[in-house]
This record gives structure tokens, sequence and C-alpha cells, in this order.
């Protein structure tokens, strides 16, 4: 939610070297199902409030098991449409980590292709049965994310990702602003070496190489 | 909570009186093996929800799996993991240490069993070009002639056995590759090749993996479609 379409080059461009130094090529596309806030004036209120609204709407009929899915349009049918070949990798930042869980759930039960990582990143819990994907799910929360902890994740005796972690980042803001925090390449005031984007690109890294 | 020391030197473990109750385990906290270069293990998970198998690969190596859901069909692949990866509920995983340092992996003690009586091989397919043109090329996989012959290269190890299952007229060497008419495979070996117009699919092609196909049926493989541009990855930032 509320995400800027810049958000992601840094991450974009470390995730490709990590995978060129093991010998890999990769092809990297970006999208933000939910909109971004790119043609936004940010610090108009209404104006944020307004998408944030929309943006929620999307979000909460996504979470569901059940029902209509807002992802159909812009996720699903974007990797359809495009992918080729190889291992896809989705890696969604809050709603965009519903949005892929959805997507990469219709690609495996209609299209019969696997995702091979699904890494969620401060993404509410996606309510799911669809055990494929649930394995192959990454989730990361910062402890300080509100966001993370919205939703169930399913009925019944499955109950996560075993793969959950949580992960500590510097706190450059509090509450909803926490949540925007994970790929912020400003260094650590404690430790310049490291920075929340290279916390979570470790975190990310571990599971999907 | 299982503790196991594995160092040489004695660990002092303190704890709560008042929460916890302290007894000698009969069992080691997981189970563990070390694969040599070029070997295999498998491992089944005894329970019914997936279990994690951890491992100690560091940067630099790789190993294959295949693992397979507990009806047999297989649930997912790779040929050059590094990560931790689940075992679906009573299912299995079979690893290959493809690397060039030995490997150790390790699950759960009581979740978990390891079967080392079976020398499963995993494999990967690759293609060269015969002398004629292909008519289709599918992608790094299989190509397709005119005749609508459609040949797959497959890497030699484990698979020198392969040459016994099928007359000499379906498969020929181009230097140090072995081709085999994928119809011919299918036809006559019953290994479970299906050809569709833009991708193919084929079973586990080692003579145990074989020899279970047949014993439930068909296990398809799915190999991706198939381009020129052919990335190992494609990754969707959401």
């Amino acid at each position: 939610m509320l995400s800027n379409s810049s958000l992601f080059e840094s991450a974009k461009i470390d995730i490709i070297k990590r995978y060129a130094d093991q010998g890999s090529t990769v092809q990297v596309e970006s999208f933000f199902p939910y909109g971004t806030t790119d043609k936004i004036d940010t610090n108009n209120k209404k104006e944020m409030v307004n998408l944030a609204t929309m943006q929620l709407d999307f979000i909460i009929q996504d979470l569901k098991e059940k029902g209509y899915f807002y992802y159909l349009s812009p996720s699903y049918l974007y990797i359809k449409s495009t992918y080729q070949s190889g291992k896809i990798v989705i890696i969604g930042h809050s709603g965009g980590g519903v949005s892929g869980f959805r997507a990469s759930e219709k690609l495996n039960n209609d299209d019969k292709i696997l995702v091979h990582e699904m890494v969620q990143v401060g993404s509410p819990r996606v309510e799911s049965t669809n055990r494929h994907v649930i394995n192959q799910t990454t989730f990361l929360s910062a402890y300080n994310d509100p966001i993370s902890i919205l939703g169930i994740w399913t009925e019944g005796y499955e109950p996560l990702p075993e793969k959950s972690f949580t992960v500590f980042l510097e706190q450059l803001a509090n509450g909803a602003a926490a949540h925007t925090s994970y790929f912020s390449n400003k260094p650590w005031a404690i430790a310049p070496s490291i920075s929340n984007l290279s916390v979570t690109l470790d975190k990310i890294w571990e599971n999907i190489k | 909570m299982v503790v196991t020391v594995n160092s040489p030197t004695p660990v002092t473990l303190t704890y709560n009186r008042d929460v916890f109750d302290v007894e000698r385990s009969p069992n080691e906290a997981v189970k563990r093996v070390t694969l040599l270069p070029e070997e295999s293990i498998v491992f089944k998970n005894l329970t019914d929800r997936s279990v994690i198998l951890k491992n100690n690969v560091s940067d630099g190596s790789r190993y294959s799996y295949t693992s397979y859901n507990a009806d047999g069909s297989i649930y997912t692949e790779s040929q050059n993991a590094i990560s931790a990866k689940p075992i679906p509920e009573r299912g299995k995983i079979v690893i290959y240490n493809s690397s060039n340092v030995p490997l150790t992996f390790f699950s759960y003690f009581n979740f978990v069993a390891i079967d080392n009586s079976i020398n499963y091989v995993d494999f990967g397919l690759a293609i060269t070009l015969p002398d004629e043109e292909p008519s289709n090329i599918f992608n790094d996989y299989a190509r397709r002639y005119e005749d609508g012959r459609v040949y797959v290269k497959i890497p030699t190890f484990g698979l020198d056995n392969l040459e016994d299952l099928i007359e000499k007229e379906d498969y020929f060497r181009l230097e140090n590759e072995i081709w085999y008419n994928a119809v011919a495979l299918k036809e006559k070996r019953d290994i479970g090749i299906k050809i569709h117009d833009d991708f193919i699919q084929l079973t586990p092609l080692n003579q145990n993996a074989i020899d279970a196909a047949n014993d439930r049926g068909a296990v398809e493989r799915n190999y991706s479609k198939l381009t020129a541009n052919n990335p190992d990855y494609t990754i969707y930032f959401l």
C-alpha cells in the first residue's frame, strides 16, 4: 500500500547481482497491482486517504480465499502472459504479497505453472489451503510492522508458512510508516555498513537462493 | 525442545525448573546425513504435515532435489538448490549432491526417515542439434524436426543403462552426448513423456524412478515453455 515505484530499485539491482554471482541469469519485472503514489501529491492527505482506502478495499477482498480477486487483472494475467521459461520468484511488499500469493495459487491451479519462491514482505496474512504455495512462501515481517499481523493465514491445522521470519529493522518512523521501511537503503546510525534494505535482502536471499 | 550437543566439550543449559520438565531423550534432536559429491539420499516425511529439510550448504555449493507428494506425484524440483526445502506430508525428497564438497542435510529426528537403500540419481535435460535444421525449437530441452521426430538429450550421469532400454534406431550419439527419440521413449518404454505444442513433459529417467513410475502409473515432470531468451529465474516485484 502507498508504495512508490522507486521502492524496489535498489532491491532489484541487489537481487540480480546475487543471482549473477551464482551464475544464474535473471529477468526482472516489477509492477504494482494496487497502484502507486507516483502521480499523487503525497502531501495531499485527501488524495492519500482516497488511494489508501481503495487499495485497502481491494486487498481485503484478496485476503479471502473464496470470492472475487482483484489480482486477476494486474498480477496473475501479467505473469501468465509474460512468463516464458525458467523459475518464477515473486517478491511482494504489503498488498503485493497478497496479490502475488493469489497469482501463485492460480498459476499453480489453472495453468500448472509452479512459482518457485514466493516472498511476502510486510504483507497481511493470506487465507489459503494451497499447500504447495504455502510451502514455497517465505513470510517476512518487521517486529513493529502493524500490517503483517492483519488477516489470518488459513482455517484449520496448517496455520502459517513454515518459513516465517521476523526481521529487526532500524525504526525510521512509527506506526504505519514503519511498514514502508523494509527497502530503505539509509545506513543504520549504529552500524553504517547495514541498512534496512540489506537486512531485508539478506533474509530474502537466504530463502530464495 | 530436544537438544543435542555436537561439540566435543560439554554445554550447560540453564532453565527455570518451575516452567520446564527435563528428561533424557533417547534420540538426537535431528537426523542428519552427509553426502559426498555425486551421492544421493532419500528423506521420507513420516508426518501429516510438511517438514523442512535443512542443510549446511554454503556459497558455491549446490544440490539437486526432487520432492514427491504422498501419492508419488512430483511436488517440486531444482537442479541448483541451496536453501532449505519442505518435504510434503507423507512424501519424500530425493537429494543429489551436485557440488564438489560434502554436504550435510538434516531434519527433525522423529519426523523423518532416511532411506539410503536405493541409488536414486537426479537428472537434467539439455539439447544439441543434429545436422539437419529443426522445424520447432522448443527450448534447451527438446527440438522437433520436419518429420515429427522429437529428440531430447539427457546428461549421461546415472543413465548408462538407458541405452539398454531402447532400440538402437531410437537414439544416436553426437560427440559425448546421447540423443533419444522422445516418441520412442514414450511408446516403447512407457516412461511418461508427453509432447505438447510448445512444451514437453517427461518422467524421471533413471531405472528406479522408471520402475516406480510404472508401478503407480505416470509420473510427469513438467518442463517450462521454451524460448530463445531463457533466463534461469524470472523475478516479479509486486
